[in-house]
């Protein structure tokens, strides 16, 4: 186990970045980075050498992130999100000729802008729609594990998903593959 | 009766978390170019999650309060 006084330098951005790009956040996503090398340090016995120490850490981290979640979901119910703006796409069964996904060109798709506008973008959402879609497409768990740790049923863990992906995809549209967009 | 665009978008969605697409919503797919690209713009979103690039690091004085923390 490495100095506790290099952790810092050795890890602090990795996690910072693990955290800020799923709590959106920044005093946040410090504080829970901070928790996280309180709790290393605290269980240091506890660390098995086949695991590397960023591994171990980010797995504090990701538990600490999960308890913050959980403790928004209370403050923000999740009813403070309805579904109107998914009905402004469609013109009855086909979709409006100004909100049909377009073309994106490939050079787009692959440069390493799309994923910082990508956390611009997840910035628009509300937060349970972020919520969702950050413990699905970031955190990577599978639907039902994502629904429990929300605490919604699977159906409203669908609906959201659908909406965050929709504005998502909406908002890349404009902001990053559009003609002249950065 | 094909599902519409509007159907075939939750669909797709629904799929991304492994619910099976359905054979209407596949032959809507193989007639509607939009939907198409739907499908490849979901994929993409997709990719670009697993990727931390473009972040910002820790600032100095953050950096400095954890030490502090640390020590
Ligand atoms: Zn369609």
């Amino acid at each position: 186990m490495t100095d506790p006084k290099s952790w810092v330098d050795a890890y602090g951005d990795r996690l910072f970045r693990y955290a800020f790009s799923r709590v959106r956040d920044q005093a946040s996503a410090e504080d829970l980075v901070q928790e996280t090398f309180l709790a290393a340090l605290e269980s240091r016995a506890k660390f098995k050498a086949e695991s590397s120490e960023l591994t171990w850490m980010t797995g504090i981290l990701r538990n600490k992130i999960f308890e913050h979640y959980r403790k928004q979901s209370k403050e923000t119910p999740l009813g403070d999100d309805d579904g109107s703006r998914e009905d402004d796409l469609f013109d009855g069964r086909h979709w409006t000729p100004a909100e049909a996904p377009r073309e994106w060109p490939q050079a787009k798709a692959e440069s390493a802008e799309l994923g910082a506008a990508l956390r611009r973008c997840l910035e628009g959402l509300t937060a349970p729609v972020a919520r969702a879609f950050v413990l699905r497409e970031m955190e990577g768990l599978d639907a039902p594990a994502a629904a429990e740790a929300l605490g919604v049923p699977p159906a409203h863990l669908a609906v959201l998903l659908y909406r965050a992906r929709l504005r998502l995809r909406r908002c890349l549209e404009k902001n990053h593959f559009a003609p002249g967009a950065a | 009766m094909l599902p519409s665009c509007k159907e075939v978008a939750r669909l797709l969605s629904d799929a991304m978390d492994g619910r099976p697409i359905g054979l209407h919503a596949k032959l809507h797919l193989s007639v509607c170019d939009v939907c198409r690209r739907l499908l490849e713009h979901l994929t993409i979103l997709r990719r670009a999650c697993k990727s931390d690039a473009g972040c910002p690091g820790l600032s100095p004085l953050a950096k400095a309060r954890l030490k502090k923390a640390l020590e």
